[in-house]
């Protein structure tokens, strides 16, 4: 699996769906052929590294007006040396025209595949980028809290400028600097407010 | 006054000194897509329903559908500056707004924010807009009478304290003027009163302010306004923050008077944010709670059981029916959830007769229970005399020959409708109230003739301020006796009939 990437693509209700629905039919076949994370690993790494590199190549599959024969043709020269699954599979997907739904499915099928082995995917947002040895510190740190076995993807983003956000599942655990001093302006403010309003005379200066 | 900006910058220096810093833990989504008031959100899976949620820039949500794969989001406040894959941060908390004596004599919007150029909303108090409404052990009947100050309503259709009173009729019929009679008339009561304003045009809501202020009733009023152009979440939520304004007051044992103008606005905009979530429209298009939407918001208005202090809040909610259709689904929602309705007629109102209120048709299921004793006495059976006099009038205008004792039912007929008639902006005392309409019932108004009844009413209680204020006070002490204005010798009774007759004597028409 890539260290860093596909992350936080745009969400397609619609799509997700369908997406839903063949990536646990993609699932079902590869565990009866007892070849799951292969399959999955395959299905990704098509739709991350071969199909932006070949945009001829996902036209030609989406396209209706292509026949089938062809497009089967194709993948046939193309993904045989993968799993014999997965070809069946990305045949399948072609023949029912679904194929812009491929990352979907892809990104579906590696949820899926996490949540039955227990693993979390873990997002990981630093000021700079930081050496492999604290990733490793950092996933067993998390595994420990979380009792799940931890997939860290990390992030730099020079706004939060220190510290750390962690982000597992929807729930941010955000320890940033940034987000420590718009704390600190919050309360600071508030409470600044709250004594000015009660009691006005400590803080006013005679006119005179 | 100056201040002193020493004294502030050590406020926020020991702030920082003690600052303990603390990890954010947070539920975050991403917009999807985001129009019309409303926002899809992606993520967000622990969020609850009703839950507060913040987009960037500090705008904040609703999150008011929860789907499968999306949760469906209400914005409170501009849209158009959110964007698609923006992050959404859930609050944990429900939508609460300030209370409290500070809001008090502002005008606010929905979410407590002030829109008068008078200062923030001095308070540390909040309460949840959403609350649910007191159970049946909680409270206790209506008893206490909540005085509108019109003769017509006092004596036919009378308002307790606690009491949800429907206001109905056609566009431009005087609904919005009964409520504010009615909160004009709360002054040195103590009743705190909240003016809910719901989609109508600001130009309106600022010469509803401007009278109130000239009756210096903006003392202890709230005016929560969302008009018309403002999105539909907010309109929709209105009336709910202006309860939970009133409910601080109320569970702090004192009375409020809530006017909801008007709730076939707020229907409307809470069916635009069903129709836009996708929920599926019934009758009308409104969607199938919208019943619901209702029944919960006048639920609240409550008369405590004596142990919670026996605080209330009565409230006078306005629906604008169209062409008088009265059967149409909003309008009937809210006549079966209301303790009774006050239909005016634009007919009544385009001849002169005002407040237009038909007396047939109007009620108050429960606000006999908590009329002055002496003026349920005296208009007892005035609403059905009315309705029967209405009746005679149609059969009489066939022309047809009259006897004396019909005639003479018309005739007084007749000066109880100019009696009942009243100026805008000028509620009546109740003790003034019993002492014309005891008047009109009891034929000493017979002679005076029909055009003329308005001038004695005024000449009337002229006399009586300036010169027989004993009658005045004996009345307002024995206006709670049962027998009051009741039977022939009781004092207060023999007193006012001798101040009539008195002034019978003085004065001829």
């Amino acid at each position: 699996m890539s260290a860093s990437g596909s992350g936080n693509l745009a969400y397609d209700t619609e799509r997700q769906y369908i997406g839903t629905v063949y990536a646990k039919g993609l699932l079902g076949a590869a565990e009866k052929a007892n070849q799951v994370a292969q399959v999955v690993d395959e299905l990704e790494s098509i739709v991350v590294d071969v199909l932006p590199q070949l945009p001829k190549l996902k036209l030609l599959l989406e396209s209706p007006r292509v026949p089938m024969e062809v497009k089967e043709k194709v993948l046939n020269q193309s993904f045989s040396a993968g799993s014999a699954v997965l070809l069946t599979f990305l045949k399948v997907v072609c023949r029912h025209g679904r194929f812009d739904c491929l990352r979907v499915i892809s990104r579906t099928a590696t949820s899926l595949l996490q949540e039955q082995t227990g693993v979390v995917e873990v997002r990981v947002t630093t000021a700079e980028s930081v050496p492999e040895s604290m990733h490793e510190e950092l996933k067993t740190k998390l595994g420990q809290i979380l009792e799940k076995q931890v997939v860290i993807r990390t992030e730099t983003d020079a706004d939060i400028l220190g510290g750390l956000v962690v982000r597992v599942g929807d729930t941010v655990f955000d320890g940033s600097v940034a987000n420590q001093l718009s704390q600190i302006r919050r309360t600071a403010v508030d409470q600044a407010m709250q004594q000015i309003r009660q009691s006005l005379d400590r803080f006013a200066v005679d006119a005179s | 006054m100056k201040f002193n900006a020493d004294e502030i910058a050590s406020v926020i220096q020991q702030e920082i000194e003690q600052y303990d810093s603390q990890i954010d833990v947070r539920e975050v989504g991403t917009v999807l897509e985001v129009g019309d008031g409303i926002a899809r959100v992606h993520g967000l899976t622990g969020v609850a329903a009703g839950e507060m949620v913040e987009f960037p820039g500090g705008i904040t949500g609703l999150a008011f559908n929860l789907e499968e794969n999306s949760v469906g989001v209400i914005i409170l406040g501009d849209y158009l500056s959110i964007n698609e894959g923006d992050e959404v941060k859930a609050m944990g908390q429900l939508l609460s707004v300030p209370v409290g004596e500070a809001v008090l004599g502002r005008i606010i919007d929905p979410l407590g924010n002030p829109l008068d150029g008078k200062g923030p909303i001095n308070t540390t108090e909040r309460r949840n807009v959403e609350t649910i409404a007191p159970g049946v052990a909680e409270r206790q009947p209506v008893h206490e009478p909540m005085q509108t100050g019109l003769k017509a309503i006092d004596a036919m259709t009378p308002v307790g304290r606690g009491q949800r009173e429907l206001i109905i009729g056609d566009r431009k019929t005087g609904k919005t003027a009964i409520a504010i009679d009615a909160i004009i008339n709360q002054k040195n009561t103590g009743v705190k009163c909240f003016y809910v304003a719901v989609g109508q045009k600001d130009s309106s809501v600022a010469a509803v302010v401007d009278q109130l202020e000239e009756a210096g009733a903006m003392d202890y009023t709230t005016v929560i306004i969302s008009g018309a152009s403002s999105p539909a979440p907010l309109q929709y939520i209105a009336p709910y923050s202006g309860t939970s304004m009133a409910e601080y007051f109320m569970y702090n044992g004192e009375h409020c008077l809530v006017v909801y103008d008007d709730l076939s606005k707020q229907a409307a905009a809470y069916r635009e944010l069903s129709l836009l979530m996708r929920r599926p429209p019934g009758r009308e298009a409104f969607p199938g709670d919208v019943f619901y939407c209702h029944s919960r918001l006048l639920e609240r208005s409550v008369k405590l059981s004596a142990e919670l202090g026996g605080g209330s809040i009565t409230s006078l909610p306005v629906i604008e029916t169209l062409e008088g259709e009265v059967s149409a689904y909003i309008p009937t929602n809210v006549i079966s959830i209301t303790d009774g309705q006050i239909y005016l007629q634009p007919d009544l109102f385009f001849a002169g007769i005002r407040p237009a209120m038909n007396a047939g048709i109007s009620v108050s299921r429960v606000g006999g229970a908590a009329q002055v004793k002496a003026m349920r006495n005296v208009s007892g059976s005035l609403r059905l005399d009315l309705a029967a006099f209405r009746e005679l009038e149609a059969f009489a205008q066939l022309g047809t020959d009259l006897d004396a004792a019909t005639q003479s039912r018309l005739d007084r007929g007749y000066r109880m409708v100019e009696l009942l008639k009243q100026q805008q902006y000028s509620p009546m005392n109740v003790v003034d109230q019993i002492m014309v309409i005891f008047a009109g019932t009891k034929g000493y108004l017979d002679k005076v003739p029909t055009n003329k009844v308005g001038e004695w009413e005024s000449l009337f209680l002229e006399f009586i301020h300036d010169k027989k204020q004993d009658v005045w006070d004996l009345l307002d002490q024995n206006k709670d006796n049962k027998d009051a204005m009741k039977k022939a010798d009781h004092p207060a009774t023999q007193a006012v009939v001798a101040a009539i007759e008195e002034f019978a004597a003085n004065h001829k028409f």
